[in-house]
């Protein structure tokens, strides 16, 4: 509904809602004189934690470091039960390659084992972060956080009730853009949907624990947190530039309840990290099962027939057809061919890069990786996953949220785009740093 | 018949927790056509009578700027529920009390709920609730809901902030209190007092008077901007008056969106603060 712009000119002088509003609140001075009487002021621990953690200077510092021990905890946590679920699906493999039919043997191994018993491998990592995640939360930390980030967001001249949003899109980007429903004004709404894919989701950390933990050993917790924040940066620099460009529009102050602080509870926290763990069980254990044996099928079977040769499999035949546009990233065929079936999901990256080498009877696989792309190539990689289009049930949602093909197609075009612009600079600025 | 009854509140003061007291089980989240916002709908009995409450989205005000404070407007205005329960964080009096003045502003049935009144307890702070309740004109009950406490006050609460010729219905008595104006009766010409059209029940609803006015130079205007709509029987039937006049004075964009008449919306226009 809209107001012909001319009536609205003709108003003078104070915003008659502000004049209201002033009304209103003087008339609860007012009675709060009469019936209010304040207790003795107490030092409360919640005002002096506030000092620090909301200080103009301290803010942003602290909300990094704090987000960057979450990460570092989440990897040296997670490290050795994820060696323990390994060497369990290692053991379980070698009977089931002992299968005397050989495509069941295969599927089982390759297929199966090599597609969902390695995605399980990441489930420690996402427990150990949701955990840590929700002890942020309950502690009230969280809260703090998004007002932090609100005074620098607002300073951009961006709405930073957006960031409320953004930061459920750490979880998972589907709630963070129906939540993009609290945020005022059409376009700034807009705006929010169309940058909460940039933050980094769960289902993207197994990408970044595989490829950080074969690249990158000793800083993979650094490597992971300075994905989050690039994805953070990225979403706010997005958002600037729509909010240049395409979308005009007044943003309101943002008016949030700062919860107390509070110590979270042990049963809690492993209450919240249960459920985040079941339920991506039960993905793993329906669509990247179905995914894995699908992805078993096309590995296997090309125009030949079935039982070819992974070079000359239909995943073979579509990662060559798009390799190409990828060269200038340094990604071989395998990798392009899994982020192709990453649009689906991005769990579904590390499924296809398990499937596609075991599949080629690479056992080992960090050594095979490690030798087919660079470090630098490989970075380009976390960056262009942390970038494009998260999954498909995001751009159903979109497309569900803004009511709009267009503005469907927009989001999942621009983010390919700029998830290959940033990958290509990684690789530039790489290859010149490495020599 | 049910009695309806609407909880609405800002963010983060108790209101689900409030809400799942109430209803224990008794609950499912309804869709409604046209509308992104969920809102969960129960039931529960009180003292035989049966009551529906709805859960409205947590909202700071009603200005309609984004969709959880449009569904909850909407929902009020149009649904006009027989009770509606703002649930107030008791520590943070000043800013939750606006939400209330804005639902006085409506001329709602309205039971405020001081909610996580532990909390104030504890800080040694203190509130004169009658005075309040006077002041407002409103009842007030005080909870502190995480821990259950005042939850069967609160039913009695909504039990009495019925309106008495839904109440009187219920209870079988053939004739309701003489009190509101039936179905093509004339109405008198106190406008600010007026009735909107068709209230669920089939009746014509007594706005409760506002107790809480402005300051004479607000109220004059309201009065001005009632009076040229009295030639709008579709308008003034169709929200309370002075309600209307409010967000007229506002500019609200919505409202405005509905006069048609170009040159009453002038005359309207020029009304200004």
């Amino acid at each position: 509904m809209k107001v012909s712009s001319e009536i609205l000119d003709v108003e003078e002088g104070m915003d008659p809602q502000i004049i209201l509003a002033d009304e209103r609140y003087s008339i609860i001075g007012e009675i709060l004189c009469d019936v209010y009487e304040p207790g003795h002021a107490k030092w409360s621990w919640s005002d002096s934690l506030d000092k620090v953690f909301l200080n103009r200077y301290l803010g942003l510092p602290v909300f990094l470091v704090i987000i960057w021990s979450m990460f570092n905890f989440t990897f040296q946590a997670s490290a050795v039960f994820m060696a323990i679920i390994e060497v369990i699906f290692e053991w379980v493999g070698s009977y089931t390659s002992q299968i005397p039919i050989p495509w069941l043997a295969s599927l089982l191994t390759d297929g199966v084992i090599g597609g969902v018993g390695f995605i399980l491998v990441f489930v420690p990592p996402i427990m150990f972060m949701y955990f840590a995640i929700s002890v942020l939360e309950d502690s009230g930390y969280l809260a703090r956080a998004a007002f932090v980030m609100d005074r620098i967001m607002v300073r951009m001249g961006l709405q930073g009730r957006s960031f409320i949003p953004l930061l459920l899109g750490f979880g998972c980007t589907v709630p963070a853009i129906m939540a993009a429903r609290t945020v005022d004004g059409d376009s700034n709404r807009l705006t929010t949907i169309l940058v909460s894919p940039l933050m980094s989701c769960a289902a993207r950390l197994p990408v970044y624990v595989l490829i950080a933990g074969v690249f990158f050993p000793d800083i993979a917790g650094t490597i992971v947190f300075l994905l989050y924040i690039l994805g953070i940066v990225m979403a706010v620099t997005m958002a600037l530039i729509f909010k240049k460009t395409i979308f005009r529009e007044e943003s309101t102050p943002l008016l949030m309840e700062l919860p107390m602080y509070q110590v979270p509870t042990f049963h809690g926290s492993i209450i919240h990290m249960w459920e985040r763990a079941s339920l991506f069980l039960k993905k793993a254990g329906t669509y990247l099962l179905a995914g894995a044996i699908i992805l078993w099928f096309i590995s296997n079977t090309g125009p030949g027939g079935f039982g070819v040769p992974v070079e000359e499999s239909f995943v073979s035949i579509l990662g060559h057809l798009f390799e190409p546009i990828f060269a200038p990233l340094g990604f071989n065929w395998q990798i392009v061919a899994a982020l192709i079936f990453g649009l689906l999901a991005k769990e579904v990256v590390v499924e296809a890069i398990g499937v596609i080498y075991a599949a080629q009877g690479e056992a080992a696989l960090a050594g095979a990786l490690a030798a087919s792309i660079t470090p630098v190539s490989a970075l380009a990689l976390m960056v262009f996953v942390l970038l494009y289009t998260p999954c498909i049930a995001v751009i159903g949602i979109v497309r569900k949220e803004t009511g709009s093909n267009k503005w469907t197609v927009f989001s999942v075009v621009y983010q390919i785009v700029l998830a290959y612009a940033a990958a290509l600079v990684v690789v530039v600025v790489g290859g010149l740093l490495v020599g | 018949m049910k009695i309806s009854v609407a909880l609405i509140g800002n963010p983060n003061v108790g209101k689900s927790v409030v809400f799942n007291n109430l209803t224990g089980l008794k609950q499912h989240t309804g869709n409604w056509p046209g509308k992104t916002v969920e809102m969960k709908e129960g039931y529960f009995t009180y003292k035989d009578q049966k009551f529906e409450i709805i859960d409205l989205p947590g909202v700071y005000s009603l200005s309609a700027r984004s969709e959880d404070e449009q569904v909850a407007r909407d929902y009020l205005v149009d649904n006009r529920p027989d009770v509606v329960v703002d649930i107030l964080n008791a520590s943070q009096l000043e800013r939750n009390l606006y939400l209330a003045l804005l639902l006085i502003e409506l001329q709602v049935n309205l039971v405020i709920v001081l909610n996580m009144y532990d909390v104030v307890e504890s800080r040694g702070d203190k509130i004169d609730i009658e005075k309040l309740s006077e002041r407002l004109g409103v009842p007030i009950v005080v909870t502190t809901a995480t821990k259950k406490e005042g939850m069967d006050e609160l039913k009695e609460a909504i039990l009495r902030a019925a309106p008495n010729h839904v109440a009187a219905k219920l209870a079988g008595a053939a004739d309701a209190t003489g009190e509101q104006h039936m179905p093509g009766e004339e109405p008198k010409r106190n406008h600010l007092h007026y009735h909107p059209k068709l209230h669920h029940h089939g009746q014509y609803e007594r706005l409760r008077p506002p107790v809480i006015k402005y300051s004479n130079r607000i109220e004059k205007r309201l009065k001005q901007i009632v009076m040229i709509l009295d030639n709008e029987p579709e308008l003034m039937e169709r929200f309370p008056p002075r309600w209307l006049a409010l967000r007229i004075l506002e500019r609200d964009p919505d409202i405005l969106s509905l006069i048609e008449n170009q040159e009453l919306k002038e005359t309207l226009l020029e009304v200004t603060l």
